[in-house]
């Protein structure tokens, strides 16, 4: 058997909503990089790892200027708190968009296959408050795509096309909203965050998600990327929301983890993307999960949990509807057990190592056997990761 | 007044005619330049360009350049056929000037002014055999070298010249090429190189007699004078030996045979000097040369300045340079008056005396022959050769009764017009004006260019409306008040009196009912402002220092420092209350202003520049950084000019100008838009004369529907920025240099560091701080911090911060760094020497970080400035605080310390 990626442990920080000329953001002062370092340094406190092993930060960002720039991963390293090795441990900042810290999992996956005495963070960062959505100094040469940037580059009017092209009514949107903002205030209710969320500066509730959500309420808010008279249906309510966050996943090998007597939270069994026009980049998860599964050796039928990133309400309803139009419809009640983006954010660079640390999680709660993670990324991509959770594994017979 | 021509032509790219086309370029006018050599001009311009600043640099902005299109006489020709004014600056012969004259008038628009900047040639001569139409057009500018920075424009017309023509002429010099326009009667070498020449030949041949150093001719013919800080020797290095043998060969062969010029014209010297090629600064020597040892490399002393070698009037010889014992005291107070110093023998006034003598005498024989008034010759003096008083003026100061009696006792005939003086003085003040006694010996009224305003002729006339020591209001008359700096003579420095003025200024206009309704700030003489009075504070820093008794010294020390933070707060609050005061205020520099002068600038709501204005923060040079306002001011400017987004491009944008003082100095009053200091629709006067006028006729422009300006927004990169900022700065230090040269020393690495907390936006913000502090809302903000173990919130770009916020941080820093050693050490140097100290590395290089770890934080008072006058108990404050700076600067006067 070959010697597969595993995932050791998984925290985060609270995912808090960035400022508005209005109302400052819970976590809008907090540097990035004093964000992410106390969440990695849990990680090596909780499992007790030997620096020297770690090899490399992966870390996903968008955005990679100002505070964010200047190879932010290897800034981590050298940040004086950070309790990493800076003669040991190096530093790579990914921009996958949105998927960048699941494809940093993915990357730690093909590094370990090269050398499994490795140990890899796995993380993502994104201070929205400070370096806003399509960066400080927003640029864009005009031989892409034709000089229509809008038309891909502006994901609400991407959501709006799926939901056109799906016939997905608004109430549909905002019913599926509500559903993401009781499913994460009822996780918190029940602790389900506590093991995974390192409070930064006492923030340790994604104050995003509002228990008191409704349809009602939802259907009051204004259409925010074309008018209701056009068809519009997309609002600031059913899509996910502009937070700051940071979040990391340690990987090894099977072999260094048994080695070490380190527990393994779950398997990596495949890894898959896809590309496809930018303009309906929200059906990226679609091809993305097809590939992984097939690498995993798996069917949609065999996924027993589904975190599937709410970029939109609209572009996951698309998701789904597309593999029931497939042929594998999904359990919606698989889907989101704690809710998504909608309900907590969505720190681009922080949201791929979230949803796959927090399906090993959610695997392990429920004892459940495999899980998909996967996400839509700007400018029409899509990444999945199918993963086991070992302990609901058959054992083997003696 | 009108500059409204459109286009100017230069032919021939000399030294004069490009100096000339990058003027016209400055004034705004179109140009083409041509000369016989078709790649000449360009050649010319890049020289320009390139030059350091100084006589060499034609452009007061580079982008001037891009007016000018050059070309050649014998091809493009056709390029002045639109030109409204043709000048001739080609090589000075008669022949080659006629032909370019016919050249131009075949193309040139049958309007066009022609123009010759002739120095020698009479206009009879030049126009002979023209048509009259041509003749009717034509006159003589002569500008001096270098064009853009001498004043003096001679103009002389012919009797064929039609006055209209002319008219437009002294309209185009004045308002357009901003000279001083002196007309002038057409003879040999006009009025300034006339009396000049004069003046420099006699002063050398009565030095050879009397086998003077030049060293002492020059500390003698000085400022004691009214001449030039460099006398008359080093002047003629500075001005180039091959011009001053030229305007002696001109009056030579131009005057008179029983002009006296050739009884006192001993040229040989010179003469020998030019054929030597020892032609002045330009080829390295001419009186003065640097000394050089065998290698050709340049000696330098034990004080590390080149060493100088001087010729020897009698051997023709080159020796060392010394030291004259002359005049290194005020000359007055050591001589008592002119005639004490005359009448008594010594060497200094055995040479002084027939040298002076000889000059007015000279003048007053000549006066009617070459110039129109009185008046004309003593400011052609003053603006052509930098004499702070004319041959007229010098009389006067000598007085004319003692001057008259002198001459004939030394039985020298009385010149005509100064026995029709009759002992009277040539300028006198009556009934409130200035007037001169002119050829009829009659007084009559100092006349002034149409539309020029000066200061002391309002002085003159009017009780200003309030004022102390060191500032006063003036009513400028049509509701504009005029607020003037009068500190230090000279200096114009600011301290709490000023800034007592500027206050009651501000309640007086807000009170009168619309009696007053617009200020100009305005300070006359050479300079607006060198900044902050340094002198008073290191008086009172010396004076803590020097408290007995350990305990009673700390006590000294902070009321010192309670001082300062009170100086500094008030400057803020004043300047602040002078922005955002409901009337407009416009800030009208010539020449320096600098710190804390350019601060004051930094918050009028706009600026009427002269034409050379050298203005900037230059707090660090000092160990400081701008406390009254100026980060604030700046970083909104950067902000607003940030050609990249993000937090960093303001800050980084003050910090560069901020730190490098001596780069980010403009080098004129159109620079200085360019450099951000001037607002972008600050109005340039080319005429420092009209600075005045056209200050209050903005003032005047700005009054209906005036509002006062927003308080901007801050969004800043906080402790990042700091970081950010400290990295470039410790490279410098690290890998930068020589310490004494521009590179950052240790010093300076501090300086840096609180300049970088103030302009980041700081690190942190307290509950306390948010109300006054952030533009937002304040529950939230209190809320948030609220939630917090350390109770403050950490500073980015995404917080919104008020200007109480960048004040605050400008206090703070500035108390932090007063309180080191260093900045005093800078002060005291700067007080003391007039330049900036530059300390030497210390032997133990400390690390950046240790530099900074070291600096003792200190915080000024909580509170925020409201924008309004000063009242209550800040008033009474500024009030006490103001008296005790006059009663000090008295005392400091008194002693003859200032």
């Amino acid at each position: 058997m070959t010697n597969r990626a595993v995932i050791i442990d998984y925290a985060r920080s609270a995912f808090a909503k960035a400022s508005t000329p209005k109302k400052p953001g819970r976590l809008s002062d907090v540097d990035p990089l004093d964000l992410i370092v106390p969440v990695i340094n849990t990680l090596i406190e909780r499992t007790n790892i030997d620096v020297k092993d770690v090899k490399k930060i992966l870390m996903g960002n968008v955005h990679q200027e100002a505070q964010q720039g200047l190879n932010i991963a290897r800034m981590a390293v050298l940040h004086d708190e950070c309790k990493l090795d800076n003669n040991v441990t190096g530093g790579t900042s990914i921009d996958r968009f949105c998927g960048s810290s699941l494809e940093a999992i993915a990357m730690a996956d093909a590094f370990l296959a090269r050398d499994p005495d490795d140990v890899y963070i796995c993380a993502g960062v994104q201070s929205m408050s400070i370096v806003p959505m399509s960066g400080l100094n927003p640029l864009i040469n005009q031989h892409v795509q034709g000089g229509n940037a809008a038309g891909f580059m502006n994901m609400g009017v991407t959501a709006e096309n799926l939901a056109e092209k799906y016939e997905i009514t608004r109430l549909e949107q905002d019913t599926f909203a509500v559903e993401s903002n009781k499913k994460t205030t009822a996780a918190h209710e029940k602790g389900h965050f506590k093991n995974e969320i390192v409070p930064i500066n006492g923030v340790d509730y994604d104050d995003g998600a509002r228990a008191d959500s409704s349809v009602e309420t939802l259907a009051n808010l204004r259409t925010a990327f074309k008018s209701v008279d056009e068809g519009g249906t997309v609002t600031a309510g059913n899509a996910s929301q502009v937070t700051d966050g940071a979040s990391a996943v340690m990987v090894t090998s099977e072999s260094f983890a048994a080695a070490n007597n380190l527990p393994v939270k779950a398997i990596i069994l495949g890894y898959g993307e896809a590309s496809l026009a930018p303009e309906i980049m929200g059906l990226g998860p679609v091809d993305a999960s097809k590939e992984a599964l097939k690498r995993a050796g798996l069917t949609m039928d065999d996924i027993d949990i589904v975190e599937l990133n709410e970029a939109f309400a609209a572009q996951s309803i698309a998701v789904m509807k597309e593999f029931e139009k497939q042929g594998h419809k999904i359990d919606p009640a698989k889907v989101n057990l704690d809710g998504g983006a909608i309900a907590m954010g969505h720190p681009l660079g922080a949201s791929g190592a979230r949803i796959v640390g927090h399906l090993s999680e959610v695997l392990q709660r429920e004892n459940k056997r495999y899980g998909l993670a996967t996400m839509c990324i700007g400018g029409g991509q899509g990444v999945a990761m199918v993963i086991e959770n070992p302990a609901a594994a058959p054992k083997p017979s003696v | 007044m009108t500059k409204n021509i459109k286009k100017v032509a230069v032919i021939g790219a000399g030294a004069m005619g490009s100096g000339i086309a990058a003027q016209a370029a400055n004034a705004g006018y179109e140009v083409v330049l041509l000369d016989l050599y078709p790649d000449s001009p360009q050649k010319a311009i890049d020289k320009m360009l390139k030059a350091k600043p100084g006589p060499d640099a034609g452009f007061m902005d580079a982008r001037n350049a891009k007016r000018i299109t050059t070309g050649g006489t014998e091809s493009d020709m056709g390029k002045i056929a639109d030109a409204d004014l043709i000048i001739e600056a080609v090589f000075e012969d008669l022949e080659v000037k006629q032909t370019t004259f016919k050249n131009i008038y075949k193309y040139a628009k049958p309007n066009a002014i022609i123009a010759s900047n002739t120095s020698t040639i009479q206009i009879e001569q030049l126009t002979d055999g023209m048509p009259d139409d041509f003749k009717a057009r034509f006159m003589n500018t002569h500008f001096f070298n270098p064009p853009r920075f001498m004043s003096l424009l001679e103009l002389i017309d012919s009797p064929q010249t039609d006055p209209a023509q002319f008219k437009l002429m002294q309209d185009i010099a004045d308002v357009g090429f901003g000279k001083k326009v002196i007309r002038c009667k057409d003879t040999p070498g006009f009025i300034a190189n006339r009396i000049g020449g004069y003046a420099i030949f006699r002063a050398i041949t009565e030095g050879t007699k009397q086998n003077m150093k030049i060293e002492d001719i020059d500390s003698i013919m000085s400022p004691a004078f009214g001449f030039t800080n460099m006398g008359l020797m080093k002047l003629s290095d500075f001005v180039g030996i091959d011009i001053m043998a030229h305007v002696g060969t001109n009056l030579e062969n131009g005057l008179a045979a029983d002009d006296h010029f050739h009884a006192i014209y001993e040229p040989a010297l010179v003469k020998q000097l030019v054929e030597n090629k020892q032609l002045g600064n330009k080829t390295g020597g001419g009186f003065y040369r640097p000394k050089l040892d065998d290698d050709g490399n340049k000696v330098k002393g034990d004080n590390g300045r080149p060493l100088k070698e001087v010729l020897d009037l009698t051997s023709g010889e080159y020796r060392d340079a010394g030291n004259s014992k002359y005049f290194k005291k005020n000359f007055k107070k050591d001589a008592g008056s002119y005639a004490k110093f005359f009448d008594k023998p010594s060497e200094a006034s055995d040479f002084a005396w027939p040298v002076l003598r000889d000059v007015i005498v000279y003048v007053m024989n000549n006066a009617e022959q070459i110039a129109y008034d009185v008046q004309s010759i003593d400011e052609a003096m003053q603006a052509g050769y930098n004499w702070k008083w004319g041959p007229f003026q010098l009389v006067d100061e000598f007085g004319v009764e003692w001057f008259t009696a002198r001459l004939k006792k030394d039985g020298i005939a009385v010149p005509d017009l100064l026995q029709k003086a009759n002992g009277r003085s040539f300028y006198r003040e009556h009934d409130g004006k200035k007037q001169v006694l002119d050829f009829a010996a009659e007084y009559t009224d100092f006349k002034r260019e149409d539309g020029v305003v000066k200061l002391e002729d309002i002085k003159r006339s009017e009780k200003r409306i309030i004022g102390n020591d060191s500032a006063s209001l003036w009513d400028l008359g049509d509701g504009v008040v005029g607020v003037e700096f009068h500190t230090v003579k000279g200096a114009n420095a600011i301290d709490p009196a000023v800034f007592e003025v500027l206050n009651d200024s501000i309640k007086l206009i807000n009170e009168s009912a619309g009696k007053y309704k617009a200020m100009v700030i305005y300070n006359e003489g050479n300079h607006f402002s060198v900044g902050a009075n340094l002198g008073l504070i290191d008086v009172f820093a010396k004076a803590a220092d020097k408290v007995p008794f350990s305990f009673l010294r700390n006590k000294a020390q902070a009321k010192l420092a309670n001082f300062v933070d009170d100086l500094v707060y008030t400057g803020q609050a004043v300047y602040k209350a002078l922005r955002e005061a409901p009337f407009p205020v416009i800030g009208a520099p010539n020449g320096m202003a600098l710190g804390g002068g350019c601060e004051v600038l930094l918050h009028c709501d706009s600026i009427q520049s002269g034409p050379e204005v050298y203005t900037g923060l230059v707090e660090a040079g000092v160990g400081i950084i701008p406390g009254w306002g100026g980060c604030a001011r700046h970083l909104e400017r950067s902000a607003a000019a940030a050609k990249v987004n993000g937090p960093m491009q303001a800050m980084a944008n003050s910090a560069l100008a901020i730190a490098q003082p001596m780069q980010s100095i403009s080098s004129s009053g159109q620079n200085a838009k360019s450099k951000l200091w001037f607002d972008k629709d600050a109005g340039v006067s080319m005429n420092k004369d009209r600075v005045l006028s056209d200050a209050k006729a903005r003032a005047l422009s700005m009054v209906d529907g005036y509002q006062a300006p927003a308080e901007p927004v801050y969004h800043l990169p906080g402790p990042s920025g700091q970081a950010s900022l400290n990295m470039q700065v410790d490279a410098m230090y690290l890998y930068g240099g020589d310490p004494k040269v521009a590179a950052v020393n240790h010093v300076d690495v501090g300086v840096m560091s609180c300049l970088g907390n103030t302009l980041s936006g700081g690190d942190y913000v307290t509950r306390d701080q948010v109300d006054s502090h952030i533009a937002g809302d304040s529950a939230a903000y209190k809320a948030l911090i609220d939630e917090r173990p350390d109770a403050r919130i950490e500073v980015n770009n995404a917080l919104p911060l008020t200007e109480a916020r960048i004040l605050q941080l400008e206090r703070d820093n500035f108390m932090t760094l007063f309180n080191r050693k260093s900045t005093r050490d800078r002060m005291a140097y700067m007080v003391a020497k007039n330049k900036p100290l530059r300390e030497d590395y210390p032997d133990e290089r400390p690390t950046p970080a240790q530099i900074r770890d070291e600096i003792e934080r200190k915080t000024a008072k909580q509170r925020s400035p409201d924008g309004q006058a000063l009242s209550g108990e800040e008033e009474v404050r500024l009030k006490s605080m103001s008296k005790l700076s006059q009663r000090t600067m008295w005392g400091l006067k008194k002693l003859g310390l200032v």
